[in-house]
């Protein structure tokens, strides 16, 4: 099943806009100066957001729509943030912990929320989309998910992500929104038309697997070059209005290496350490001592660490997407992760107004290192490359 | 982008001690306000920041822009350098704001990178693009902390026409 980009863009704008009117109303009723970072799309094999669930608690509402489009949503929120904004939305007057209390407030904010999402697409679909009243629901992992949206077999699971933020008061949340799979799909398909490039769905969960693989070889190299074990922790891919990308990477400051692709598809590929994480593997790599910091010697060595994850990365694409992608040598960076981004995100921005962002977590047992990948391929050769998939190919859940 | 004189977090009081309440700025995208308020944009590589304001009124304003002009590119007008400077003028013009007594700092657009296929890069015509833009609107640049190969973060306090500079290596300026 295809799904069109333009389509894409215009439920990201809306899940954008719904999120928007939400953190509005969210900001006046607790006097805060609410704003929504970034709102993404994700979509991930059942598999993987099984294991990114896995142990965190949720509460949320879950509502089910008639007409337009069919099937349950569920908005909901990490235990932990619900209580802040419970404290926010009636101070001291309860915990979670008292079950009325926190079904009233999650309510009264899911309700808000959902609406501002439904009315949305209710508006652009030109349709009519009845909700029946929310119920609250609490469970960890992927039990919050309505019934019909986790399934093995099907081939992923969509989910739109709002993370929502106060710069005045410290306030940090995000809100997941989960369609119901195949009505989700299905309403994407229906809304599809004109000449905008296709992607086929049922392929990206393979296409994800596929950069984890990628991910994976890039980490095993990690460990060849340094002696440090390492592990791919999360592999997704996120699609996200351009802008955003950079506040996705954030300001922190990072080391590593940018890549330019040729082939199909092109783009871009980062590969950042923290500066803590770029320090303890390039040292891993140097033999002799070296003076604390990022150096001449560290530079060099990330370069070459850089450089050989790539092509580990890149040959996981190839190989599937049975193209050839070449890199260019490795650019060397260290400076704010977001500023990193930012010449890429610029090229790219020329031609697409959304980009999808490949993100893979590679990290050490202990947590000393940790570093991200991030994939940014040209969305129309993407399409093109990801059409190219064998359709023998299994995919889906593990 | 609406004058934001309410505007979301009017009621906060702005946090800690006298500091004043900050409002957000994000990519490709621009505030233009009346209030003493300061406007934060961060994680400026490539992109530039266009702090635009009227020193008698007090009213200014801050872009964030990626690329130096629309032409055939798709996206909003706070995306590029001169639709960007075009709207915000409009908008100050709109909020109070004396035509004639506008003035401009800038901060940004650093060439990090060496792209391939690239003559110049896009900072630098970022850059350039501001210069043509705000010499054929008469709007004087005052001061300007742009190029070189690091990413900044800025602060612009309109009411005062201050722009705090800083960088990951930890350098600050105030322009």
């Amino acid at each position: 099943m295809y799904v069109d980009i333009q389509s894409l863009e215009t439920f990201s704008r809306l899940a954008a806009e719904g999120a928007s009117t939400a953190a509005d109303s969210l900001g006046q009723l607790t006097g805060t100066d609410v704003y929504v970072e970034v709102t993404d799309v994700t979509l991930m094999a059942a598999g993987d957001l099984r294991e990114t669930f896995a142990g965190r608690e949720f509460v949320g509402v879950e509502v089910g729509l008639e007409g337009g489009i069919v099937g349950q949503t569920v908005m909901a929120f990490e235990r932990d943030a619900a209580e802040v904004l419970l404290e926010k939305l009636m101070p001291g007057s309860g915990s979670v912990d008292d079950e009325s209390f926190a079904r009233s407030g999650v309510q009264e904010a899911g309700n808000i929320m959902t609406s501002g999402f439904i009315d949305g697409w209710a508006d652009h679909l030109g349709v009519g989309i009845d909700m029946t009243p929310p119920s609250y629901v609490r469970a960890t992992g992927t039990d919050i998910l309505p019934g019909n949206a986790f399934d093995n077999d099907r081939a992923g699971v969509f989910m739109f992500e709002s993370r929502i933020r106060s710069l005045n008061n410290k306030l940090e949340f995000t809100i997941y929104m989960l369609p119901e799979y195949a009505g989700f799909t299905d309403m994407l398909q229906r809304t599809e038309g004109g000449s905008s490039p296709a992607i086929p769905v049922e392929k990206l969960p393979e296409f994800n697997q596929m950069t984890k693989q990628g991910a994976t070889s890039a980490a095993d190299n990690i460990t060849m070059m340094t002696g440090t074990e390492t592990d791919v922790e999360v592999s997704r891919l996120r699609f996200v209005p351009i802008q955003d990308v950079p506040s996705e990477v954030g300001d922190t400051t990072v080391a590593g290496t940018i890549f330019e692709l040729h082939g199909r598809p092109s783009g871009y590929l980062a590969i950042l350490f923290d500066e803590a994480s770029a320090e303890e593997v390039a040292q891993g790599m140097i033999p002799t001592e070296t003076e604390p910091g990022i150096g001449e010697m560290e530079r060099g060595a990330l370069r070459e660490l850089g450089n050989i994850m790539t092509s580990g990365f890149i040959d996981g694409w190839a190989n599937v997407l049975e193209t050839s992608i070449e890199h260019t040598p490795p650019q060397f960076i260290h400076d704010m992760g977001s500023a990193v981004m930012d010449p890429l995100v610029s090229r790219l921005g020329r031609t697409q107004e959304h980009a999808f962002i490949i993100d893979s977590t590679v990290r050490t047992p202990d947590d000393d290192v940790r570093c991200d990948i991030y994939a940014l391929p040209d969305q129309h050769e993407l399409a093109a490359a990801l059409d190219q998939i064998d359709d023998g190919v299994s995919v889906g859940g593990r | 982008m609406a004058p934001s004189d309410s505007g979301l977090g009017g009621r906060t009081g702005g946090g800690f001690g006298n500091e004043k309440e900050r409002v957000k700025v994000g990519v490709s995208d621009a505030e233009v306000t009346t209030r003493d308020v300061t406007l934060v944009t961060s994680g400026l590589g490539s992109c530039l920041g266009v702090a635009l304001y009227d020193p008698h009124s007090g009213i200014g304003g801050l872009l964030h822009a990626m690329l130096p002009e629309s032409a055939d590119h798709p996206g909003p007008p706070e995306k590029f350098v001169v639709d960007g400077i075009d709207q915000m003028i409009d908008d100050l013009d709109r909020a109070g704001a004396a035509r004639r007594s506008i003035q401009a700092k800038l901060a940004g657009a650093s060439s990090m990178l060496d792209l391939e296929t690239e003559s110049a890069s896009v900072g630098e015509q970022n850059v350039d693009a501001a210069h043509r833009a705000l010499e054929a609107r008469n709007v004087p640049i005052k001061n300007a902390d742009t190029g070189g190969s690091n990413g900044r973060s800025i602060r612009f306090e309109p009411a005062e026409g201050k722009l705090f500079v800083s960088s990951a290596d930890g350098d600050r300026r105030v322009l």
